[in-house]
């Protein structure tokens, strides 16, 4: 089974030599510093001990009631081997799959982080021409909202609301947590009263940070949304 | 014409067309209980509990060449379950229907009949139906049916704990048709589209399992066959190269096989290996406890998840993984109304 000493030959380039990494436990590696979105490296097991799967991800903080596994993320992306010779998968048995993984990272993977760890760079997901990004509709209504595109928040919101208005779904469900959400931000979206959204925003991320991981390293700062 | 005569006429066309749906019904069950004192007998042969073949069909009672058919099959499932599945057809080359009785290990018994493309689902001691749908490109679509004199109506909070053992009746009906899967025919779990809420609609808990052929497959999961290739590719390539311990190693690099090419492809609603909370249906790594792991899953359309569960060797797809599936990815795709579990054998 994959383990944290051959993870470290993957991390150790970023960890070691640079400040703006920290090696986390369960084989993560969180760029710093932590705003309102957390972005990092995370390197998969399986069933196979001899297999990994590397990914980048990012983690919107801020919606409601979601201390989301920062290691899964809000969104992510399989890393893809890159050297010519290599089969599809990786392998610790494979000499090249540790190098290869260097590269991946450092080429494909960082200037991504980089452009995604920031609200404006993550709204940019938003208009879907990332393959991966699937975000159900109410929490890119929050992102919208954090990036202060109140209109874009409102078109989803009249369109979402229609669908869960009257409907019970079971607490802790993901749709309970969308309608919690419509809900919450209804009055002030409508009202376009920004200072009450941002603070709606700040109290969500700052529960859903308190207690974690990602504590120590979290820096609350204002959103666009703010300015 | 008025609105209100439109209204009483359409409400007179659905009660006979509900009238008509059970008389034929009816019919189906007085052929089928015709065919059962004819055919069945209690010594047939069967595949005996507790044996890794259980569960497999065992044809019985071919009447000729150009009379009516039938077949007979008791399989007996790991956690007691019985189902004993019955089928006939007027000529050969016809369609077969199908009676299903699936008794769970309390002793409830549910009744899965299937004629062409509609299955009625009974509760197997009042005979009282607990829902009826028919298959389409869509998946599982609610049908209009009566409710016979005898059965009275139950409060809602009951007829939900009924539907949940039909829920997990039809799990151990997909554990056994999934037995006989063949390389153009396999069975399918057409899941009901939500969680049930006190409230809830009643047509929401359309649910089908049966076996389909490889037309209405692809119109269901277009990426069916895919997967297939994909897994009979990798169990060759695994077999070959003798890289592995045991039959349980080699079913574990079949599985991260399949899962490497298909995360390879880089499609969002194409993947591979993914682990569920159960409860929530948000995505964990690898191992958290109590986790659930879905081998693929295709969402070709925001209304339809396929869940694809992989087998190597002599495994088999338990009833209750069936349903735990299905239920994960309800929770994950709260919006889609349309679930479907498949197993795939790997090396078919």
């Amino acid at each position: 089974m994959t383990n944290a000493r051959q993870v470290r030959e993957i991390f150790k380039p970023f960890a070691r030599r640079d400040e703006n990494w920290k090696e986390m436990r369960l084989r993560f590696l969180l760029r710093m510093p932590v705003r309102h979105i957390s972005c990092g490296i995370f390197i998969e097991r399986s069933s196979n001990p001899d297999s990994f799967w590397p990914s980048l991800v990012a983690n919107a903080l801020f919606y409601s009631n979601f201390r989301n596994e920062i290691r899964i993320g809000t969104y992510s992306e399989p890393l893809s081997r890159t050297s010519p010779s290599s089969t599809a998968c990786w392998l610790w048995s494979d000499p090249t799959a540790i190098c290869d993984a260097i590269d991946v990272i450092t080429t494909y993977a960082l200037p991504k982080l980089s452009l995604y760890g920031t609200i404006e760079g993550y709204s940019s997901l938003l208009d879907g021409s990332q393959r991966f990004y699937s975000e159900p509709l109410e929490d890119r209504m929050i992102v919208y909202i954090a990036a202060g595109n109140l209109d874009a928040a409102r078109t989803i919101w009249h369109h979402q609301q229609s669908r869960r208005a009257g409907k019970l779904f079971p607490p802790g469900s993901r749709a309970h947590r969308w309608q919690m959400q419509l809900a919450t931000v209804a009055e002030p979206l409508m009202a376009g009263d920004r200072p009450a959204l941002a603070k709606i925003l700040h109290d969500w991320e700052a529960a859903n940070v308190r207690g974690t991981e990602l504590e120590p390293y979290w820096e609350p700062t204002p959103f666009p949304l703010e300015r | 014409m008025s609105r209100l005569t439109n209204d009483r006429h359409a409400q007179e066309i659905a009660v006979l067309r509900t009238a008509l749906a059970g008389l034929a019904v009816g019919v189906k069950l007085i052929r089928l209980d015709h065919v059962l004192s004819r055919k069945y007998r209690p010594d047939q042969p069967r595949a005996p509990a507790g044996q890794s073949d259980g569960g497999r069909w065992v044809s019985e009672g071919t009447d000729g060449a150009s009379e009516a058919q039938s077949q007979t099959e008791d399989s007996v499932l790991e956690d007691g379950s019985r189902v004993l599945s019955i089928r006939i057809r007027a000529k050969p080359h016809t369609d077969w229907d199908e009676q299903h009785t699936v008794t769970g290990p309390d002793g409830t018994r549910t009744v899965f009949e299937t004629s062409g493309l509609t299955q009625t689902i009974r509760d197997g001691d009042s005979g009282e139906i607990l829902a009826r749908s028919r298959l389409t490109q869509d998946g599982a679509e609610p049908e209009a049916f009566v409710q016979l004199a005898r059965s009275r109506p139950r409060p809602s909070d009951d007829l939900a704990r009924r539907f949940a053992r039909a829920l997990e009746a039809a799990g151990s009906l997909f554990s056994v048709l999934s037995g006989q899967n063949t390389k153009n025919r396999k069975a399918i779990f057409v899941a009901p589209a939500s969680e049930y809420i006190p409230g809830d609609a009643y047509d929401h808990r359309a649910m089908w399992v049966g076996a389909v052929g490889q037309t209405e497959l692809d119109q269901l999961c277009p990426r069916n066959r895919e997967v297939q290739a994909i897994a009979d590719l990798v169990a060759a390539d695994v077999r070959a190269s003798g890289n592995y311990m045991d039959e349980q190693d080699f079913g574990n690099k079949v599985h991260v096989g399949i899962a490497d090419i298909i995360r390879a492809m880089r499609d969002p609603n194409f993947d591979a290996e993914i682990s569920y909370d159960p409860i929530t249906g948000d995505k964990v790594i690898y191992g958290t406890k109590g986790s659930l792991r879905l081998d693929t899953l295709e969402h070709p359309r925001p209304s339809t998840v396929c869940v694809y569960d992989h087998k190597t060797g002599r495994g088999y797809l338990r009833s209750r993984r069936a349903v735990d599936l299905v239920s994960a990815a309800q929770k994950r795709y709260p919006d889609a109304t349309t679930f479907i579990a498949i197993e795939i054998r790997a090396g078919q």
